[in-house]
């Protein structure tokens, strides 16, 4: 379960304090598919990497199954993201030296598992996203899309509580996108993942049950 | 973890300019480390030679007698000979005198001593004129330097003129040379029977002093020192190291030198280690940003990029070293580059690869880049990986 109390985040731009978020309030509960939305610039992309570690707010908290992040040090905050989120964003974020499959196999290896296992339980992520037949390739080899199914796959390879995805379908044709949304789709009703997604996309917004939209630093349900 | 930073150091994308990078830093610490080898080889070439000819030349300790010349030197050397570490003790005479052969004359210092205990007891490398036999045995003959013989024209069996004590020269016959691999000896010394020299200059029954070798010259101080106890004054004793110190403390001063400046170059080419890596970090953001983002601790990160600059240094470390010490090898064996033995008192360039002094080389060269490269890699700490996961 995710929730925030009170999360802001302030940058400074030339001096001036820029707030982007402003005293946000967020739950989502285990399991659920939650959509996010709003105008470029109004900090969806902020929202998620503070909830997943990787930006810390300015002031209020980030809660993960009713236990403050951000009061992790460096080592526990990063074995959180290993293990408990996977990321999945909008321009793949695919490691180019390494193949599809070893690319799956990261988180795994990150978090010290042997490669015969990592290499048993990506596979297995690879199966769920239909890439079985790709894994050899490296990203410069695979079109847009199945880079975001390997990404997808590396996102899940860890079972992870939570997946946060950046506008994943963004920089896919429509036809490639509504196939890999289908994708999370089906993980997230498979094996119950959560899923927080950004996207500007309305038609694939109709198809997520939890909707809220980021205006002036807060969320509003839609 | 080891795979992923085995596949992390060949990547397969990198661009061509960090791989020019890479391929420059690595050729510059290749050049210093062989610069550096070949210097140190080089000093260590002339410390050994000169250390070998004057231990073949000297005796390790010379006893001598202050206010005089030995009297019983026969017993003294008995006497001498019956220490543990004594291998030979050899009375010797000095004398000074002009040569003269075919118009030519020379200075000459000739030493008066058993030549058959000598050529028994030291590695000189004694030949009959105009080969390169032995000599044959003339009791009466004189033994040239073979630089003094070169330059006294003597290229086949002949005679020359010695000025003796009795103020006229004298017909000497040459019964072959001698070489010392040092020309400062080679070019003013000759050897002769003792007894031969005492009549030549009129000298009485007396030795100048005692030639003493050691079973290992690195003990020469510590005998010398019992010795001492054993003989008191007026008997002194010099060891081989204290008589040639200003030659060996110039050549460790030579090492020295050679170690700071060339080292200055390693460490220049070494510094190179820091641009490569800071280009390839900046190169490399979006994936840092990645890993990052997949749970991989900064920590692991900087190891990834400090491990990549460790063979960026070691290569080139390695590779100098080999370059290094087969251009040593090939100076060493084909003797391709000659030096004025009047000046160097060698005629071409010493050289002796020290594998422990390589072994130094090596591990410094890779601690350092161990350094250089952690102090690159402090800024991945400093990055923003937000914007690395924006683009």
């Amino acid at each position: 379960m995710f929730r925030t109390a009170g999360l802001s985040k302030k940058y400074d731009e030339g001096g001036k304090s820029v707030a982007v978020l402003n005293g946000l309030d967020f739950l989502c509960e285990a399991g659920e598919f939650v959509g996010v939305f709003g105008a470029s610039g109004a900090g969806k992309s902020t929202l998620l990497h503070m909830l997943g570690g990787l930006d810390k707010p300015t002031d209020g908290k980030v809660y993960f199954n009713n236990e403050n992040i951000y009061s992790k040090g460096n080592k526990e905050l990063a074995a959180f993201r290993n293990k408990k989120i996977g990321f999945v964003f909008q321009f793949y974020h695919l490691l180019p030296e390494f193949t599809a499959l070893e690319n799956v196999m990261l988180p795994c290896l990150i978090a010290g598992i042997s490669k015969k296992k990592a290499l048993e339980l990506a596979s297995e992520a690879i199966g769920h996203v239909g890439m079985e037949g790709r894994v050899k390739h490296r990203p410069n080899q695979l079109s847009g899309g199945e880079q975001q199914r390997v990404a997808v796959a590396r996102a899940i390879v860890m079972r992870p509580e939570f997946i946060l995805a950046d506008e994943p379908t963004g920089n896919l044709d429509e036809e490639t996108g509504i196939k890999v949304f289908s994708c999370l789709e089906a993980l997230n009703r498979g094996m119950k993942t959560g899923i927080i997604m950004v996207t500007h996309n309305p038609d694939l917004l109709k198809r997520i049950p939890k909707k809220f939209e980021l205006r002036n630093g807060t969320l509003h349900a839609a | 973890m080891f795979y992923i930073l085995k596949k992390y150091l060949f990547m397969k994308d990198t661009p061509r300019s960090l791989k020019v990078s890479a391929l420059i830093t690595t050729l510059g610490i290749a050049f210093a480390t062989a610069t550096l080898v070949i210097a140190l080889s080089v000093a260590a070439g002339f410390e050994s030679s000169y250390k070998r000819s004057i231990l073949d030349f000297n005796a390790h300790i010379i006893m001598l007698k202050d206010g005089g010349e030995i009297r019983d030197y026969q017993n003294v050397a008995f006497e001498l000979e019956q220490f543990e570490g004594v291998k030979s003790a050899l009375p010797f005479v000095y004398r000074e005198s002009m040569a003269v052969s075919k118009g030519i004359v020379k200075g000459v210092v000739i030493k008066g001593l058993d030549i058959e205990r000598l050529s028994k007891t030291s590695n000189l490398k004694l030949e009959e004129i105009g080969s390169n036999a032995p000599p044959r045995e003339r009791p009466n003959a004189i033994m040239l330097g073979r630089a003094l013989a070169e330059k006294l024209h003597i290229k086949d069996p002949s005679a020359i003129n010695l000025l003796t004590g009795k103020n006229r020269f004298e017909k000497v016959e040459v019964g072959g040379t001698f070489e010392s691999g040092l020309y400062d000896y080679d070019s003013q010394f000759a050897f002769m029977p003792m007894f031969e020299v005492q009549k030549l200059f009129d000298m009485a029954d007396e030795a100048t002093g005692v030639e003493i070798k050691l079973g290992d010259p690195g003990d020469a101080k510590v005998m010398a020192d019992l010795l001492e106890e054993e003989f008191p004054y007026p008997y002194s004793f010099t060891t081989w190291e204290s008589m040639n110190k200003p030659i060996f403390e110039a050549v460790r001063l030579e090492k020295i030198m050679f170690a700071i400046i060339v080292g200055t170059l390693v460490l220049v080419g070494m510094f190179n280690i820091i641009g490569t890596l800071v280009l390839r970090i900046i190169y490399k953001v979006k994936d840092i940003s990645t890993m990052s983002a997949l749970g991989m601790r900064r920590s692991f990160i900087r190891v990834l990029f400090t491990f990549h600059g460790v063979v960026l240094g070691s290569v080139g470390s390695l590779l100098g070293v080999f370059i290094g010490g087969f251009l040593t090898w090939l100076i060493g064996s084909f003797k391709i580059i000659h030096i004025e033995p009047e000046i160097y008192f060698l005629s071409s360039l010493p050289v002796k690869l020290e594998f422990p002094v390589v072994g130094i080389i090596v591990a410094a060269t890779v601690a350092v880049s161990f350094v250089v490269s952690l102090i690159a890699s402090t800024g991945i700490t400093r990055l923003n990986l937000i914007e690395g996961l924006r683009t």
